[in-house]
């Protein structure tokens, strides 16, 4: 098999396309992007389904959760803020019925459970920019105290807003202040009215959210929610009480999140943010800047051994391990819309999906490309899960809203590339127990006591060859001819009873023909042998005669066999040999 | 004092067959005395209640006409019908007749040969008395049955074909006790599953030990996925250590190891640690030649049981086929402190002592087997002193040892060997050459003598021989390295020609 180049978009040369085309929906009008899809088991039926967030589109300006099943539509609900994110987490331990849906939108996080609404939790708000805040006070107090009518401080109040927008852009000012200035100016002085007693803050901003696993690695499993704010902290939210049980101070906001480990244990949150910064944060410890990348992220996925792949905007994937140190980095051809985890547990793999604009979706195991899904249109959003009832389902939606879902076969094999690094220490890897520390122990005794070690073993060896001998002499040679016998005699009970069949082989050892008269005895001790004695023919070397004859014990009891191989004119048999009748077993009645 | 008193008095103090006389004058009195009839038939079952879980054998009648085979070629590893085909082990164990890699300890069904022929299916094992791995389960369970039926003087105790079974099914105080006297006391799997399929019935399928007791059933019936479906319902309404045991039985029955592994971890679950569920793992562990695995599971065995023989026993043997006969002999010595006291465990002891060099033990240790042996083992014994005698070098008394080994058990296939090799070394070319072959012939799963013989023929220059033989070697061990050298310098001969 060959590799595929790196610039060609085909999957020929692969042996066929890995993926089945399960739903192709050109016409979902779905528009999500990065981060907006989840799959979820939505309503605790064992079941996952499909969960976007749907962006809309500029003339429909109003964002939507859509529920699909396969590639229909179930049900969908509106939202008042633009989603930053959904994600699906449980809130027990081995509960599927627990699954929830968060959707972080705006300065609200809304769960959903059964997708009704559940619980909606608004982030702490921020507090106000300070220059804002003094000088939108001084401003209101002293046009407080020059009476009501005082027009001119208003306008000086709007002029100083805008200079401080200017200098430090809208995401730091309040809505307040935002919506101040973009009113027409006759209606502003009412607005100035209605909100001057009001305290002045910022709302907090959900800029992302996840999932961290609470306490266990089971397949359902509670877990907490990330989330990520635009006052560059990381909410860390209990499922169950929705309370915030941590708060990680990031010092940057994050747009995109990934929590390793268990949180009761060791865990790891891994953010990338706005402006390329990729860094890492504990629990209880700060936060560690990984590195800072050239252009924006795209998105951020999870390595195995707790390492992140980030796709970043320049065309280029970066690996890096779990203490952030780069691993690898390699070019695109094109720019990437999403990245995601594919684990194939199946192969003891965990690939990477990017989406390439113009490219379709490639596949990397590590740095290595392995596989590309060719798709009509560029994918913005994608997914991999178990959906409905096949569990490694690719789901995908496309630049112009289409929903697309391809199931990789049972039989995908991505071990297109050999390892190089495994072949020249191969041989090597030949792992050789070590010597025990009980073992050096006596080898000290060994050798001090050597000499008496010595003496016993052969005095005991002295006393084993005679014994030996003798039981030689007594087996081999009381009932046959001694000295080396030209014939061997080997036997094995065939059947199940209870009547047996006894194979003999007779083989001439030596080199010549055998002596003429040789025939076999079968003595039974508690069977009846038919045919008792046997004629043999002349035997020639090493040519094993096989003789067959018949062996019915008379009892439950089972017996000894003795076959004597003997010569015509001789007392002694030449060979001898016993084998044991197994003992009968009960007819088995119909 | 009343008879019925004193026939619960002896019961409970396990005296059955007392119970059972006095209960039977009783019944004679009055024979339609539920009290007393249940009292008998728990005194009866009870004289003859076995762990049936570990004393199960596949016979001739499951492995030959077994029609539950999935695949005939399983994938690699996934199977332990053929394990030979999954990871190596480190050191080279022997092997038993099956092919699998040689226990720590002798257990039912290790020692049977999953015989590919019917020869070797109908050849007795090799150190058996009895027919015993020949038969089929319920043949043994019907010899069983009819050995305590001889005890007693006037025909059996209930008339089977006699009993109104939808009766007694719909009384649950009754159907138990009678389920348990049909299925261990008369053996009777069919008439068992009669009363369990009515019991069941009559208790709305809620009640999960009569789902167990039909497993049972059909277990002993050979029906394995009608069992299989029993047990996993059963799981389902209560949760026992017994049954999920028993589904792992079904699963090695049905040679699917990875899916009785999973019910092994399903359990663990539930039973944290539990020792038997944890042995049940180590030995399909060994089952599939993964002996880290397995090692690893009987260690955890050790942690919660340190008196589990069998997984000392298991680790000893790890260590000594590990080249660590030192590390072996220690738990070898633990056994024998346990009281195990037999001629295997002081050959296993001689052996370590041997390897591991305390020279000084070995001898007492293999003259204390000698003294301890049985006609069933004495070959093995007179094998492994035949060891000790090639390595001092005294090749006399290593023939010796194993013309011992083959007098006391003529099927003994490594002695055969060996002596073959003896033989090849003093020049008798035609002695070992038949030697080889015998054992070749004894032992096809063997791959020492087949490679020995083509080794013999190549060396004499009767290549043809010597190919057709070394395939054969390949066949029993497919990466013996010795046996691919010969046999490619044998191709490389024959494509010159």
């Amino acid at each position: 098999m060959t590799a595929l180049s790196d610039d060609r978009p085909a999957a020929t040369g692969l042996g066929g396309s890995r993926w089945l085309e399960a739903v192709w929906e050109p016409e979902a009008r779905l528009y999500v992007l990065s981060g907006g899809l989840e799959i979820l088991d939505v309503c605790g039926e064992g079941d996952p389904r499909l969960v976007c967030a749907d962006l809309g589109t500029a003339t429909t300006n109003s964002a939507k959760i859509r529920v699909y099943k396969g590639g229909d539509l179930i049900s969908q609900h509106n939202l008042g803020d633009s989603p930053s994110g959904l994600v699906g987490f449980y809130s027990e331990n081995g509960e599927h019925e627990s699954g929830a849906l968060a959707v972080a939108a705006g300065s609200s996080v809304y769960v959903y459970k059964n997708m009704r609404p559940y619980f909606k939790y608004c982030l702490p708000p921020m507090e106000a920019h300070a220059e804002e805040r003094e000088k939108s006070l001084f401003r209101l107090q002293i046009w407080h105290r020059a009476g009501l009518e005082d027009d001119p401080n208003i306008l000086v109040l709007t002029e100083d807003l805008e200079t401080l927008l200017k200098e430090h852009g809208a995401s730091v000012l309040s809505p307040r202040t935002l919506k101040l200035l973009g009113m027409e100016s006759n209606l502003r002085p009412s607005f100035v009215e209605q909100y001057r007693r009001v305290p002045l803050t910022r709302p907090g901003v959900a800029t992302t959210i996840a999932t961290i696993r609470k306490d266990s690695w089971n397949n359902v499993a509670s877990s907490y929610l990330l989330i990520g704010t635009e006052s560059g902290q990381i909410l860390v939210l209990d499922t169950r009480a929705f309370t915030v049980i941590d708060r990680l101070q990031l010092g940057w906001s994050p747009v995109a999140l990934v929590g390793t480990g268990l949180w009761a244990k060791e865990s790891r949150v891994v953010a990338v943010g706005r402006d390329g910064k990729l860094g890492a944060v504990k629990r209880g410890s700060a936060s560690k800047l990984w590195s800072k990348l050239p252009a924006p992220a795209v998105s951020l996925s999870i390595l195995p051994g707790e390492g992140a792949a980030v796709a970043v905007m320049d065309g280029s994937l970066w690996g890096f391990s779990k203490k952030g140190a780069r691993l690898w980095k390699i070019q695109l051809p094109n720019i990437p819309l999403d990245l995601v985890g594919l684990p194939v547990p199946q192969r003891g793999l965990s690939l990477l999906a990017v989406s390439v604009a113009r490219f379709g979706v490639r596949i990397y195991d590590g740095k290595h490309h392995v596989d590309t899904i060719n798709t009509m249109e560029a994918v913005s959003a994608m997914k991999y899960g178990r959906m409905g009832q096949e569990e490694r389902a690719m789901t995908m939606v496309t630049v112009g809203g289409g929903l697309n879902v391809r199931i990789l076969k049972r039989t995908a094999d991505f071990s297109t590339y050999v390892a190089p690094e495994m072949l020249p220490n191969f041989g090597s890897r030949f792992t050789i127990p070590k010597k025990t520390r009980l073992f050096v122990e006596q080898t000290i005794r060994e050798r001090s006591e050597a000499v008496k070690i010595h003496d016993t073993f052969h005095r005991g060896l002295a006393r084993l060859r005679l014994h030996t001998a003798k039981k030689a002499v007594d087996e081999l040679t009381t009932n046959q001819d001694s000295g080396p016998s030209p014939v061997i005699i080997d036997a094995s009970v065939l059947g199940l009873g209870p009547d047996y069949m006894i194979k003999i082989c007779v083989t001439n050892v030596s080199d010549a023909l055998s002596d003429t008269g040789l025939f076999i005895v079968c003595r039974g001790e508690n069977a009846d042998v038919k045919p008792r004695v046997l004629n043999l023919p002349l035997l020639p070397s090493t040519v094993p005669i096989p003789v067959i004859v018949k062996a019915s014990p008379r009892s439950m009891i089972s017996g000894k066999v003795k076959i004597l191989c003997c010569k015509k004119g001789r007392v002694k048999p030449v060979a001898l040999t016993s084998i044991i009748l197994p003992a009968v077993e009960e007819e088995i009645q119909a | 004092m009343d008879p019925l008193y004193s026939a619960i008095s002896l019961f409970s103090r396990r005296k059955y067959e007392e119970c059972a006389v006095i209960c039977s004058t009783l019944l004679k009195k009055n024979p339609l005395d539920q009290a007393i009839w249940i009292l008998k038939m728990r005194a009866l079952t009870l004289q003859v209640y076995v762990d049936d879980i570990e004393g199960e054998e596949e016979g001739i009648a499951e492995s030959i006409l077994d029609n539950d085979t999935i695949a005939a070629m399983p994938r690699p590893g996934t199977s332990l019908k053929n394990p030979g085909t999954s990871l190596p082990g480190q050191g080279f164990r022997p092997k038993t007749e099956s092919g699998r890699p040689v226990t720590g300890v002798v257990r039912p069904a290790t020692q049977s040969a999953r015989s590919e022929t019917m020869e070797q299916a109908l050849r007795t094992a090799r150190t058996s008395k009895t027919a015993r791995p020949i038969t089929a389960n319920t043949g043994r369970s019907i010899r069983l049955g009819t050995a305590s039926m001889l005890t007693e003087p006037d025909g059996p105790f209930i008339q089977l074909s006699r009993l109104n079974i939808s009766k007694y099914a719909a009384q649950p105080g009754i159907a138990k006790p009678l389920f348990e006297y049909i299925y261990y006391h008369e053996h009777d799997a069919r008439y068992a599953l009669d009363l369990a399929v009515q019991a069941t019935q009559a208790c709305q399928f809620k009640d999960w030990w009569w789902k167990v007791q039909l497993g049972k059933c059909y277990y002993a019936l050979g029906l394995t996925r009608d069992a299989e479906h029993q047990f996993r319902s059963a799981l389902k309404n209560h949760k026992t250590i017994e049954t999920i045991v028993r589904l792992i039985r079904v699963y090695i029955r049905l040679d699917q190891p990875f899916a009785a592994l999973d019910i092994c971890n399903g359990g663990l679950d539930y039973f944290s640690n539990e020792v038997t569920i944890l042995t049940e793992m180590a030995r399909v562990f060994e089952g599939l030649n993964n002996m880290q695995m397995s090692m690893k599971y009987y260690k955890s065995v050790l942690q919660e049981d340190a008196a589990h023989i069998e997984a000392i026993a298991s680790i000893g043997m790890h260590h000594f086929y590990n080249d660590q006969p030192e590390t072996a002999l220690r738990y070898y010595r633990r056994l024998l402190q346990m009281g195990v006291f037999n001629a295997e465990l002081f050959t296993n002891l001689g052996l370590c002592c041997f390897y591991a060099q305390q020279y000084d033990h070995t001898i007492s240790c293999f003259e204390r087997a000698l003294n301890l042996a049985t006609e069933e083992n004495i070959a093995d014994v007179w094998y492994n002193i035949s060891h000790v005698a090639i390595s001092v070098g005294d090749i006399h008394m290593a023939q010796e040892c194993l013309r011992l080994a083959i007098s006391a058990d003529n099927s003994h296939a490594l002695s055969y060997n060996n002596l073959g090799v003896l033989e090849s070394r003093n020049n008798n070319v035609t002695a070992a050459r038949t030697y080889f072959h015998a054992s070749a012939n004894l032992a096809s799963y063997l791959h020492e003598p087949h490679y020995n013989s083509a080794k013999l023929a190549y060396e004499v220059g009767d290549l043809q021989t010597s190919y057709i033989v070394v395939q054969r070697a390949l066949r029993a061990y497919p990466n013996h390295q010795e046996s691919r050298e010969l046999f490619q310098r044998l191709q490389r001969h024959f494509s010159y020609i």
